[in-house]
């Protein structure tokens, strides 16, 4: 037992190695470019991609795989460098939202790209010669490479420990890392800088993801399974700390290891799976550091961002105009399916759904302020709810409520744990719980039905035809959409944003702040959780999709394409995003590419955001 | 010192790294007193103030409301007892107009605007006698449906007065009221807010660089160097003190190393 | 406005040439026409209230922060509009109101940071800093942060320097400083003014700057409404009252 429980915890060390190595590159990168690295799992997939074909090329053996993975690190390092030249330098004081997304358009790109050059398989990649044996610990094997492993992680810790605090470059990142504009007025070129972090963070990725190849395939899910752990690993361990960030790697991974190495035990004659629960113990983990050290287990409060502070668009009050036009739109909407063909109807069905995800979203990042990047946890979990309550024999209606609440539960409680962060933190939490989520749906077979999802979720026969459904779609998104914007004027849509506008004001006036942003978790989350559990059934399936990154990102890009300080915007936002990827996923198999060159391109040209640069077009113009 | 002060503050201490930026701090604001808090840039009075409204712990001593011991608690509990607070760089919600902005401080302080069917109202029919007393009190009728975010700065204050306000406070802490505003407009702020807390029956604890605004409103004035409260009397007794001068244009001959 | 005229008399080319210099954050414009030079060796006091625009005009010179609109001249080449780290390398140094040290960098490190290479055949030395501010010598290696707010002001003078700049740019160096310390910042400011260094300082402190300054321009809502020497300022204690009233 305690042999086995030692093995598991080397094994553990050596996973924690190399998650490491990618948070260690994340870290410095966030540390002197205030900017978190969305492809910083997509460097560390190229690096295992990279090395695959140096290590052919190279004609394998100690030479393919060992030079092969610095072929690798110094080829993704090249092109992190290039990212930084041509994207990154020209976003660094965009929002920290809208650079998370630019960098997001970046993981597209380079996910179709890996598509086109290497096709969709896992690919196997080489066994690191002279390490392919294992060692006897106690009488039990420890792979040798695990052993190989468990060493680099502190070797590059103290590598780059050495390079930042004995060498000339070194000093200048950690002073520019304190504070980048006294840097720079004494004399230290930040773009030179930036673009040397940027190199170095992408080199350590991409030799990581070379590493892991021993380990495991290389394949296309891979960047966004790493950039998941490497946030939870870098929020734990408190956001820029480098040696926090070591230490949350291992606690995590030892703690997954453990669960695997417990395997199926039965105490007090209950018998648990353990290794089930990995993700599980990394989700108790997080929420144990996150409330018992909200910065994270060395993190500090994070500093005060120097220059003035944002100002935000006032909410206009719905008119009776616009109440209106909104009706005449309705009207129009609900007149259509006599004109519209069946394909048609299923995809303003989905727009209907869509709205009202970006409408929740936009309770939480317009009028909130708070950037929630992990929406399709609480979509997904509406929808599993909706479908798993009707296959269990659940009226529909009945099925919808199931939905709601589920999400609505869930939203309570990833924001009582995420609201303990704030800001960039709170976005990288919430994209790491939704990532959990999506993870358990995919393995938990016996109820999601794993990654074939489930199917045969079918409306009443009332409502089976594509027309009729799309009409209780569109009732239902304009009932809740004219809730939403009746509510932005009452007193708790008020009190959001006055926490956003100024939260210390806001608390000195009385307001509960932290009652107040769990109170809008919880209410983007229910209409989220319904417009999920409506699409589920006009879809008639449900996969773990659903719960993915992209879909949460999707969700973002809609609220940012339609602007958050409007009502209609996110609706509009909706529109014509879901037009729009409908429209490429049809013309090119590459599509994820062009939507990823598309989000990229509109964050350089908007990079105040589209609505904040529009306006600031316009107030220019008017001076003038 | 007297149990039914407003505000009672008793050696207080607070160190950054190894500088120490206040020590052993006391003093007490009585009922519907006003108190300035001065010194030169540096001197502690910001961290004084922050001590006192919540925004930083100190490592040693207590600070009392009435009696009761407050140290370390936070803005929204102080405001529970009775204590509001203006910024040194105004703090508004900068997209709502004023008559919203006042109105949220208003809504805050009361229980309707939280339970059902109040909850489900629109602000504008919870415009209540009370916002609209408070903006013209504080002279913004004219610009009441103006967003705060377009407003001068002399106005922003006014609007932060009249949210301070909201809340009927006993005891009124102002960081810098007057901070960043040309002479006319610093008198006439003051005048108003000393004017209206009278009226109101409350405290008012400040710090202020304009001596002419401390020496014509303040009632005692406390003042600080180095971390240290150094003298404390009527406007009349500091102005007359060489320390104050002392303290103020540094040619001083009594320093001692750091 | 006669402050752009060389008050010196010796006839030496201007070190730094500001003209109608404006400035604005967002819509709101901080300064308003401002106009000064500052010849080698020479020291300029900026006073004023606190929100007078001092600390903005040394942002602007710096290219900080700001947007602005006129020109300034460092050795006769327009640096307004230039990144700050080409400011700082044309020969600027700044050394901002809170010092910004690097507080978890050492003494010693902080000074590293600032080297720059030699101007006109002159490197600052430790040994030089050493010698300016003796008492900085001692605790070489204490981590930054823990120094009293005396030893990080000398500290963030010296790092400047390192970066060998021909023009310093000083906010409120006495702020929060015991006598003391106050004078050996002055003492400081002497040395470098008989080395040939221009300087630029922000002060509320009349008392202080006495003892360096050569011309003294007061500030109000971001513009000039004295400018002459301290004699000229001493002649009219209505000034005093007016702008600076303590």
């Amino acid at each position: 037992m305690l042999a086995s429980l030692l093995i598991q915890t080397l094994n553990g060390l050596a996973s924690a190695s190399l998650l490491f190595l990618v948070a260690l590159g994340l870290s410095l990168i966030f540390g002197v470019t205030r900017i978190v690295n969305f492809a910083h799992g997509s460097f560390y997939m190229l690096g295992a991609y990279i090395a695959i074909s140096a290590n052919a090329w190279l004609g394998g053996g100690a030479l393919g795989f060992w030079g092969g993975a610095v072929v690798a690190a110094l080829a993704v390092a090249a092109i992190g460098l290039a990212m930084e030249l041509t994207i990154l330098r020209r976003i660094y004081r965009a929002p920290e939202l809208l650079q998370l997304v630019a960098t997001f358009g970046v993981v597209l790109i380079v996910k179709d790209a890996v598509l086109a050059a290497w096709g969709p398989e896992d690919i196997l990649g080489p066994r690191a010669p002279g390490l392919t044996g294992s060692l006897t610990i106690l009488g039990k094997q420890l792979p040798t490479y695990d052993a190989f492993l468990l060493v680099i992680g502190p070797a590059m810790l103290g590598g780059v420990w050495w390079l930042l605090n004995r060498t000339a470059w070194g000093l200048r990142v950690r002073a520019a890392t304190e504070d980048r504009e006294m840097a720079a007025a004494l004399g230290i070129d930040q773009a030179l800088l930036f673009s040397s972090v940027l190199a170095l963070g992408a080199f350590l990725a991409g030799l990581a993801g070379a590493l892991a190849l021993p380990r495991e395939p290389a394949s296309l899910g891979m960047d966004l399974s790493i950039i998941a752990d490497v946030f939870v690993v870098t929020v734990v361990g408190g956001l820029g700390s480098i040696p926090g960030a070591y230490l949350a790697a291992v606690l995590i991974s030892v703690v997954k290891a453990w669960c695997i190495g417990l395997g199926t035990t039965t105490i007090a004659g209950v018998t648990i799976s353990f290794s089930k629960l990995t993700l599980v113990a990394e989700f108790v983990v997080m929420a144990a550091v996150l409330l018992a050290r909200p910065h994270g287990l060395l993190g500090s409060e994070p500093a005060v961002q120097r220059g003035a502070a944002t100002t935000f668009a006032p909410l206009p009050i719905p008119s009776r105009s616009f109440w209106a036009k909104g009706a005449s739109a309705l009207a129009l909407l609900l007149l259509l399916p006599l004109i519209v063909d069946r394909y048609n109807l299923v995809l303003l069905t989905d727009i209907a759904a869509f709205a009202l995800v970006a409408a929740s979203l936009a309770i939480l990042m317009g009028w909130g302020g708070m950037a929630s990047f992990g929406h399709a946890a609480y979509f997904g979990a509406g929808a599993y709810g909706a479908a798993l309550a009707s296959l269990a024999g659940l009226p529909f209606a009945a099925a919808l409520l199931v939905g709601l609440a589920v999400a609505a539960l869930l939203a309570a409680l990833i924001g009582r744990l995420a609201l303990e962060a704030s800001g960039i933190s709170l976005a990288m939490l919430t994209l790491a719980f939704a990532q959990i989520l999506w993870a358990v749906a995919f393995q938990w077979d016996e109820v999601t039905g794993g990654s074939n999802g489930l199917v045969g979720i079918w409306p009443p026969t009332l409502l089976a035809e594509k027309w009729a459904y799309y009409l209780l779609a569109i009732s239902f998104a304009a009932a809740v959409m004219a809730a939403i914007w009746h509510l932005a004027h009452t007193p708790i849509g008020y009190a959001l944003r006055a926490t956003r506008d100024h939260a210390r004001r806001a608390e000195a006036s009385g307001l509960d702040i932290k009652g107040i942003r769990l109170a809008a978790f919880v209410l983007s989350g229910s209409v989220a959780g319904l417009a999920g559990a409506l699409l589920v059934f006009s879809k008639g399936s449900l996969s773990p999709d659903a719960l993915a990154i992209p879909r949460s990102v999707d969700a973002l890009v809609m609220v940012l394409l339609g602007g958050v300080e409007t009502l209609a915007g996110p609706v509009v936002g909706a529109f014509v995003f879901t037009l729009l990827s409908d429209w490429l996923t049809r013309a090119t198999p590459y599509w994820q590419a062009v939507l990823g060159m598309t989000i990229v391109v509109l964050t350089l040209v908007f990079p105040r955001g589209i609505t904040g640069t529009i306006g600031g077009w316009l107030a220019e113009r008017r001076r003038q | 010192m007297s149990m039914n002060g407003a505000l009672e503050v008793d050696a207080l201490e607070k160190s950054f790294g190894g500088f120490r930026a206040v020590s052993g701090v006391s003093f007490a604001v009585a009922q519907g007193e006003i108190v300035a808090l001065i010194g030169p840039n540096g001197a502690g009075k910001t961290t004084t103030f922050n001590l006192v409204n919540g925004q930083l712990r100190p490592d040693r001593g207590r600070v009392r409301l009435e009696g009761a011991d407050v140290t370390g608690l936070g803005a929204r509990e102080l405001w529970r007892r009775g204590v509001a607070r203006t910024f040194q760089i105004t703090a508004t919600f900068t997209s709502m107009t004023v008559r919203e902005t006042v109105a949220v401080g208003v809504m805050a302080a009361q229980a309707g605007p939280w339970r059902l069917p109040g909850a489900l109202r629109r602000m504008g029919a919870l415009d209540v006698p009370e916002t609209r007393s408070l903006i013209t009190d504080v002279g913004l009728d004219a610009l009441a449906e103006r967003v705060c975010g377009t407003l001068a700065y002399g106005d922003l204050k006014r609007v932060e007065l009249a949210m301070a306000l909201a809340s009927r406070p006993r005891l009124l802490l102002m960081d810098e009221p007057t901070a960043g505003m040309a002479a006319a407009e610093r008198e006439a702020l003051m005048a108003l807010a000393v004017r209206i807390a009278r009226a109101r029956r409350a405290a008012i604890f400040f710090t202020e660089h304009d001596m002419g605004v401390v020496f014509r409103h303040a009632e005692r004035v406390l003042v600080m160097s180095r971390g240290e409260l150094v003298a404390a009397g009527t406007p009349a007794e500091i102005r007359k003190s060489p320390l104050v001068r002392e303290v103020y244009l540094g040619h001083a001959a009594s320093g001692e190393p750091e | 406005m006669n402050s752009s005229i060389d008050l010196t008399g010796i006839g030496k080319p201007a070190l730094l040439e500001v003209s109608d210099l404006e400035a604005r954050y967002g819509h709101a414009r901080v300064l308003t026409s401002i106009t000064f030079s500052v010849a080698p060796g020479e020291a300029v006091v900026l006073l004023g209230r606190n929100g007078a625009g001092k600390s903005t005009a040394l942002k602007a010179i710096m290219g900080l922060e700001v947007e602005l609109q006129g020109r300034i001249l460092l050795d006769g080449r327009q640096v307004g509009g230039l990144a700050t780290h080409h400011i700082a390398r044309a020969g600027a140094g700044y050394v901002p109101e809170d010092r910004r040290i690097f507080a978890g960098l050492s003494v010693a490190e902080n000074l590293a940071v600032g080297r720059q290479p030699a101007r006109d055949g002159h490197a600052w030395s430790e040994a030089e800093i050493w010698t300016l501010f003796p008492p900085l010598q001692a605790i070489a290696d204490r981590r930054a942060g823990h120094l009293s707010g005396g030893e990080q002001q000398m500290l963030a003078i010296a790092r400047t320097l390192m970066g060998n700049p021909r023009l310093l740019l000083l906010d409120e160096p006495s702020e929060g400083l015991a006598p003391v310390i106050l004078a050996r910042i002055a003492e400081a400011v002497a040395t470098l003014k008989a080395r040939g260094i221009g300087l630029v300082v922000s002060e509320q402190n009349l008392g202080f700057v006495r003892t360096f300054a050569d011309r003294v321009l007061i500030l109000e809502t971001g513009t000039v409404r004295f400018a002459g020497t301290l004699a000229e300022l001493d002649a009219d204690p209505s000034l005093v009252t007016r702008f600076l009233s303590v």
